[in-house]
């Protein structure tokens, strides 16, 4: 007679404990996919400024960033990000000299020097691991994004091709303009390009 | 018997917590490329962006006296116009030069460091935090706003576009003269 009352309440238990379950779990209790986060935007133009950024060589690195705190000591969070460094040479100074008084006769195309355009991390793509959640306060995401600039830009450094891509593209592309044109106009000419 | 049960319970409990209290430093590989492109920029544009996100609470007993939060991150961001370089032509018959240029586009777009201004409420007894992640989710939906708002603006890109042919203008003004012949160009806009 006890072993039945037992069996009974042990399956009453049961049945009351799934309901209970299913209940909290329909209604969001248990389970859910989160707070609701609401996101709204606005832009307005500021100001526009004038560049003439003609880029030959695109670099891009997707990398995850160590963050430290301020004595370096301390790894706070990893933060995985995409970036992009771009290089090339301001369209606006390139210049030339024509020498008729050598044979054959030549224009040279000069160049200016190569140079970093952009230093691009994607700020919307960034994900973090936090070693301990107190690291991670209101202002963190700046802190992270501007580091991540800053790990792209040493990184970049060490990439002793990629400017010599950029300049030899450079060169390409401005023969490539010039040189038709000035054989119509005399084939007697040489172009050099540096 | 319930002793040997406690010290098994107790020892499958220490063995679990000192796996789990390991951590692994687990780097994704560094994914690098560098490729040749053949962009002009010629018009930078800087928009003040607002990204405004609302955190609703969530419901169960362990979110009692938590507070809805809202968010405002204020940032600058640029966007970069100009022009496919690779498809500029150009096709001489004496004096008559035709040059083909793209439309302009946009080349790409980024947030300037340094420039977040982060507002929040404030939170309740129990934190509702707005996590990094979440922040990284409003930036991404701002940055795309700009983009977009770039796209539409058709002066901005018809201004992009006449620069990119001012400079070419003048890069073959400068050749013409040093053989002593003016140029008359003809312009060719090509769809991107």
């Amino acid at each position: 007679m006890r072993k039945k009352i037992w069996i009974i309440v042990i399956i009453s238990i049961a049945v009351l404990g799934a309901v209970l379950l299913t209940f909290a779990v329909k209604n969001g209790y248990l389970f859910n996919d989160g707070p609701s986060i609401n996101v709204i935007c606005e832009s307005s133009l500021r100001e526009v400024v004038n560049v003439s950024k003609l880029s030959t060589a695109e670099y891009t690195y997707n990398s995850v960033a160590k963050i430290y705190d301020k004595d370096k000591k301390v790894l706070k969070c990893h933060a995985k990000y995409n970036g992009t460094v771009t290089a090339g040479i301001d369209f606006s100074k390139i210049d030339y000299d024509i020498d008729d008084d050598i044979t054959p006769k030549k224009i040279t195309i000069i160049l200016p020097a190569i140079e970093i355009h952009d230093v691009i991390v994607d700020s919307g793509t960034i994900d973090y691991i936090f070693t301990n959640s107190k690291y991670e306060t209101d202002e963190f995401s700046q802190e992270a994004y501007t580091l991540c600039i800053e790990d792209l830009g040493v990184k970049v450094k060490r990439q002793d091709d990629f400017l010599k891509i950029a300049k030899e593209n450079a060169v390409k592309t401005i023969d490539g303009l010039v040189s038709p044109w000035v054989n119509q106009i005399d084939s007697e000419y040489v172009i050099e390009v540096k | 018997m319930i002793k040997k049960t406690i010290y098994f319970f107790f020892i499958a409990c220490t063995i679990i917590s000192l796996n789990a209290c390991s951590s692994q430093e687990k780097q994704e590989p560094a994914v690098e490329q560098i490729r040749s492109i053949c962009k002009l920029a010629t018009l930078e544009s800087y928009y003040n962006n607002v990204a405004e996100v609302t955190q609703d609470t969530e419901k169960g007993i362990t979110h009692i006296f938590e507070k809805e939060r809202k968010m405002w991150v204020e940032y600058t961001g640029v966007v970069s116009l100009g022009i496919d370089f690779s498809k500029v032509k150009l096709d001489i018959d004496g004096v008559n030069v035709t040059i083909t240029i793209p439309e302009a586009e946009v080349l790409y777009i980024k947030e300037i460091p340094d420039t977040r201004k982060i507002t929040v409420s404030q939170d309740g007894f129990n934190s509702n935090k707005i996590t990094s992640d979440t922040q990284t989710g409003a930036i991404k939906k701002a940055q795309d706003n700009m983009e977009e708002a770039a796209k539409n603006n058709r002066t901005l890109l018809l201004n992009a576009q006449q620069r990119a042919k001012d400079m070419i203008k003048s890069y073959v003004d400068k050749i013409g003269s040093a053989f002593g012949t003016t140029y008359k160009i003809t312009w060719i806009s090509v769809d991107v």
